[in-house]
This record gives C-alpha cells, sequence and structure tokens, in this order.
C-alpha cells in the first residue's frame, strides 16, 4: 500500500497548481533585480521546476513552504490592495524587501530561499536554453 | 507480493554498498542490491546542474537538518549514490583522527597502518590520479594566497580516469563506472528504483525486507527480499532510518556528525572563471582536520544563487561574472545531532544544534580566507552574512565577529557520519568494530553512518577503505 507521504503528495498536487503564478512572480521579481525583465519563456519553465523542488522537498518543509508562499501573497493586499501576484513591479519591490528585512527569522529565511533557488533554477532554465538554440544553430 | 531470495541483501548502492555488493558477489556470495533511486550513469544530466540535482539528488537537494541556523544536506539518491554527484576527491585520515575514534569508541585494529592495504586496493580500482594539464583559475588563486600567507595547500588527487593517450579531460570513477558493473559481472542482482520500507525482524535477526519498487512510468509494486545475511548502506540518513522504522531504538540515529560549510563569492580583475573545468582541487590543508579552505564550481547559476540578495548591485556584478569565483571554509563540526523518523510521513527528521565552538570555527575559517584571498588579489568579496555590504579589504573581516550569527548565513553540509557508530563501546556503538550490528545477529552497517565522527577530510576514501576492511573480515570469519 503506497505510503501516507505519496498519498498526500497525490492529494496536493491540485493545490501546488494553485501556489505556481506566485512562485513565478516571486521569482521574475527577483529575476528583476539581478538582470532585468525576465523571459516569459524561462519564467514559465523555471516556475514549473521551482514547484517541483517544493514538492521534493520533506513534507514538514515542503508543506510549510507552499502555505508561506500562499501567505507571501496576501501580504501583497497591505501594500497594494492585490495580492503579490498582481501588483506592478515596484510595489513587488517593496514587499520583497519588507520581508527580507523582516524581524521574524521565517519571513528572511523564505525569502532567502526564493533567493538562493529562485535564481539557481531561472538561471539554468536560461543556460539550457541557450544550449539548446545554439545545438539547433549548430 | 513479489518475493526474491538471495545469501546477501545489500540495501543501497553508494560507495559503502557498491563495496560491499562487489566484493560479495566476486567472492561467490548470491547478493541482491536495492537502491531507491534510479540507475542512470554519469551522462545522463551535466554535473552540479538543476537536472542533475532532480534526478540524483534526494529531494532535490533539499534536506535539512533542523537548528537554530538550518543546515542543508545534500545526500545522492541513484545507483552509485554520493560517487555519483560529489566532486570525487580521494583523501586518507589523518592518522589522529583514527587514533581519536580508536580511543574514544574503543574500535579494535583501525589505523592508517591497518588499513593501508585496503587503502592500495581502493587506489587501484579507482584510479587515483592528480590533474593532467594546468590548474583553473580559482585553483590558482587558493594557490597563490597560501603561498604569500605560508599556509600549506596542496592539490587534492581525484577518483579520475585520463585516457592513455593523454589528451581529454577524463572520467570521474563513480560507482556505476567501477565497483557496480563489477558487482554485476559476479552476477550480483540490482534492483533500482526500490524503496525499503521496513525489516521484518525475529529471534534477534533480520528475516527480510519489505520494500516499494516503482519502475519508471510504473505504478508502485510491494515487494519482498529474503535472505541469510543482510548489509544495510543506505547512508547516515537513511540506515537509522530503516533500522528506526523496522522498531529498533536508540542509540541508533543518535551522534550525527557533519562538515558543515558555507560558501562566498570573490571578484578579481581579470577573468578567472572557467566553468568548463569542473571542480576545482585545490585546499589550504595547513588548518587540517579542523578546517579546509577551498573553491567550488562555479557556473553562472551557482554564483547567482550564492549572490542572491544583492539587489542592483547584482546585475552590475554579472555582467563580468567570468571575473568572479566561488570559494568554501569547511569545519569540523564538534555537536552531534540525531535522525529520528517522522511517524506516518516516513521521513527524516534531522537536527543539528551547531554550537558556538562550530560557529567559532566557520567565522574564523572564513576570516582566514577572506584574507587570502585578498592577499591573491580579489578586488571585492561578497559577505557571507546577509544584508551587509561586500568586503573591500583584509580589516572587514573584523565585521564576522567570533561566531557566524545563528539565521544571517547559509550552512550547508555535504559530509555526514556517525548515526551508528562502530566500536566497542556497547553504550553508544550501534554496531562491533567490524560492522556487525548488537541488536540484529544477522545484520551488519557499512557506510558512513558508522564512522563515528568527522573524517576532517573528504569521507569517501575512508569510507571505501573501511568498508572494504570490513568485508574481508566478514568473508573470513562468517
Amino acid at each position: 500500500m503506497p505510503s501516507l507521504a505519496w498519498r498526500v503528495r497525490r492529494r496536493l498536487a491540485p493545490v501546488a497548481e494553485v501556489v505556481r503564478p506566485t512562485v513565478a512572480s516571486v521569482v521574475e521579481t527577483l529575476v528583476a533585480e539581478s538582470e532585468g525583465p525576465a523571459d516569459p519563456e524561462i519564467l514559465d519553465r523555471a516556475s514549473h521546476t521551482m514547484l517541483g523542488r517544493i514538492q521534493a522537498m520533506p513534507r514538514y518543509i515542503g508543506l510549510p513552504m507552499m502555505a508561506a508562499t500562499l501567505a507571501f501573497d496576501a501580504s501583497g493586499v497591505a501594500f497594494g490592495r492585490r495580492p503579490f501576484r498582481f501588483l506592478p513591479p515596484e510595489a513587488r519591490a517593496r514587499v520583497l524587501e519588507a520581508w527580507r528585512n523582516a524581524p521574524v527569522g521565517v519571513f528572511r529565511t523564505f525569502v532567502e530561499f526564493y533567493e538562493k533557488m529562485g535564481t539557481f533554477v531561472y538561471f539554468s532554465e536560461k543556460d539550457e536554453a541557450a544550449e539548446a538554440t545554439a545545438g539547433r544553430e549548430g | 507480493m513479489q518475493t526474491h531470495d538471495c545469501d546477501v541483501l545489500v540495501i543501497g548502492s553508494g560507495p559503502g554498498g557498491a563495496t560491499t555488493a562487489c566484493l560479495l558477489a566476486e567472492a561467490g556470495r548470491d547478493v541482491i542490491l536495492l537502491e531507491e533511486g534510479a540507475h542512470l550513469g554519469l551522462d545522463s544530466a551535466p554535473p552540479y546542474s538543476i537536472a542533475e540535482t532532480t534526478q540524483k539528488y534526494r529531494n532535490g537537494g533539499l534536506t535539512v537538518a533542523l537548528g537554530r541556523t538550518m543546515v542543508t544536506c545534500i545526500e545522492g539518491r541513484c545507483v552509485g549514490g554520493g560517487s555519483e554527484i560529489n566532486a570525487a576527491l580521494c583523501h586518507w585520515p589523518m592518522d589522529q583522527t583514527l587514533e581519536g575514534w580508536s580511543e574514544r569508541f574503543r574500535i579494535r585494529d583501525l589505523s592508517n597502518r591497518s588499513l593501508e592495504p585496503f587503502r592500495a586496493e581502493v587506489e587501484r580500482d579507482l584510479t587515483v590520479s592528480s590533474l593532467r594539464g594546468p590548474l583553473d583559475g580559482a585553483s590558482t588563486i587558493l594557490k597563490a594566497g597560501a603561498e604569500a600567507l605560508g599556509w600549506r595547500s596542496e592539490e587534492v588527487q581525484r577518483f579520475w580516469q585520463y585516457p592513455d593517450s593523454g589528451d581529454g579531460p577524463g572520467q570521474r570513477q563513480s560507482m556505476t563506472e567501477t565497483l557496480v558493473p563489477r558487482a554485476l559481472a559476479a552476477g550480483c542482482r540490482l534492483l533500482p528504483d526500490t524503496r525499503v520500507i521496513r525489516l521484518v525482524l525475529g529471534g534477534g535477526e533480520a528475516r527480510e525486507a519489505r520494500a516499494i519498487h516503482t519502475p519508471p512510468g510504473e505504478p508502485p509494486e510491494a515487494i519482498r527480499v529474503r535472505f541469510r545475511h543482510l548489509f544495510v548502506c543506505g547512508g547516515p540518513i537513511q540506515t537509522p532510518l530503516i533500522l528506526r522504522r523496522s522498531g529498533l531504538q536508540d542509540p541508533i540515529g543518535q551522534n550525527l556528525r557533519m562538515h558543515p560549510m558555507i560558501r562566498l563569492v570573490a571578484c578579481f580583475d581579470d577573468p578567472i572563471n572557467d566553468p568548463t573545468v569542473g571542480v576545482p582541487v585545490q585546499q589550504v590543508v595547513a588548518f587540517k582536520p579542523e578546517m579546509t579552505l577551498g573553491c567550488s564550481q562555479a557556473a553562472l547559476p551557482h554564483l547567482v544563487m550564492w549572490l542572491g540578495g544583492q539587489g542592483e548591485a547584482l546585475r552590475e556584478r554579472l555582467a563580468n561574472w567570468q571575473t568572479m569565483a566561488l570559494f568554501y571554509v569547511l569545519v569540523e563540526g564538534t555537536t552531534s545531532g540525531s535522525v529520528q523518523n517522522l511517524p506516518l510521513l516516513n521521513e527524516p527528521l534531522m537536527r543539528y544544534p551547531l554550537n558556538d565552538t562550530d560557529r567559532g570555527r566557520l567565522s574564523l575559517a572564513l576570516q582566514r580566507l577572506i584574507r587570502l584571498l585578498f592577499t591573491a588579489g580579489a578586488r571585492e568579496i561578497f559577505h557571507p552574512y546577509a544584508g551587509h555590504p561586500p568586503l573591500r579589504r583584509k580589516l572587514d573581516a573584523n565585521t564576522l565577529g567570533d561566531r557566524i550569527p545563528h539565521g544571517k548565513t547559509a550552512v550547508s553540509t555535504i559530509h555526514l557520519f556517525g548515526t551508528c557508530p562502530m566500536g566497542e563501546d556497547a553504550s553508544r556503538c550501534v554496531v562491533d568494530s567490524w560492522g556487525r550490528m548488537r541488536a540484529l545477529g544477522n545484520t551488519w552497517i557499512n557506510d558512513a553512518s558508522i564512522l563515528p565522527d568527522t573524517t576532517g577530510v573528504n569521507p569517501q576514501a575512508t569510507l571505501l577503505a573501511v568498508a572494504r576492511r570490513n568485508v574481508r573480515h566478514y568473508l573470513e570469519t562468517v
């Protein structure tokens, strides 16, 4: 009989899809900081990969991370009356900065996770896309 | 439920398990080798890429040991285990390390001298080689800085095979390149994609293993494997987890030891970064075993990962990313954590309380690394603590303080030990001096969980030699 963990993961797959637009918007905001506007196609792939990463984490970390992502999205209401994913770039940057400098450690840890993993995934996908293009041209 | 029978079951195909399966199969034993991950080989994904972390790392590389400072723990999860994803560095332990273990855990007949024949076999079977060609840019920086400061540094040999012609980059000698094919050629049966759920125990012995076999694209299938003797080689996290899930308790899973490490990025005036050269091989060894300074693989995605949080400053720097390289400090942890099983979820709950001594060592190692890099010509070093401005001169290293602060820097580890220590001290040693379990008469453990404390160096070579020693002892005495 499949383990409870396996069954939980199956059940949570639709929930994860709800989180994906927020994951994409956080990565987009971080990429904007480091190299300017993100490529939409690469961002789409990166958000899928990133979500896969969160789902692959041990459940006792992955589930709180998903919940924190939803909370982060909701916190956009306090800054621009809309969830984070619907905010304009300047307002998104303000939300991110507030969480980055929050007095509560878990808020900072959340931003640090996305800063490291989100940018790593995006730039990896970008490298891969560039290599694929070079391969086709070569 | 499908049933398999064998003489010896080996759970886990990393360096310990592959060594065990290979030597036992070559000695004529009927062996089954179970591995939770897939059988992929080295060429399935570029090294250190996102694809590789997805395919071969447990939890995509995002397993965490909890504590006031969380430590990211990286484990392989594929046929060949950690040997498929590591730098293949071959470093033998210092005499004082093995002497200390022998004394504190009362281990019989363990020293560099007694390991000598096994070391020779390991070096032969896994083709230990020095780098051919010039050092990479980051290694050259590290070497120059160490020389200027009068600190000893050296090029670490690797498990690496170069073509006879002398041309070409050569190939890492992981388990899927060496001992796993040998085991299969000797008749060992390999079952990849098979996760052991628990052992069925009875009469002071392990009777069978219950597992879930999930071939790619197919539904999971429950299987059982019956055996006469069992070797558990799942590594320092999975081995105690399997045993605890099977009903065994403390001291299994206590005494988790590790080498905590921190990375930082340094900028130079000239290009030094060529990601195609792979992992740099130079290390500062003047402070071993307590601390090691070295360089890491640093393709652009890795640099960006460790530069996160720099905001606008990052955009400017990334335009010249070839002038940047990634360096690390690694220290011997001095405290111990634990691995326990989370009920129902069947996942490990790891705890590691990074103590004041560990934090002090990490800070001192970072200060030394920063001093070295500025001596070697660094223009700027990105502060390893979140929210601090970059460092521009040696004196800025003083901003690190006596100990790294909790929660301000990313600590990770790739070297874990000690959750089932070997030795004759029955109160805390799960196995005897040759890996046989005290609680189960027909079961041995032969992976890094039996190394009772930190090695102070990359542990793969030590593990390969100790695993051989234990299998030889088994074949001679059982």
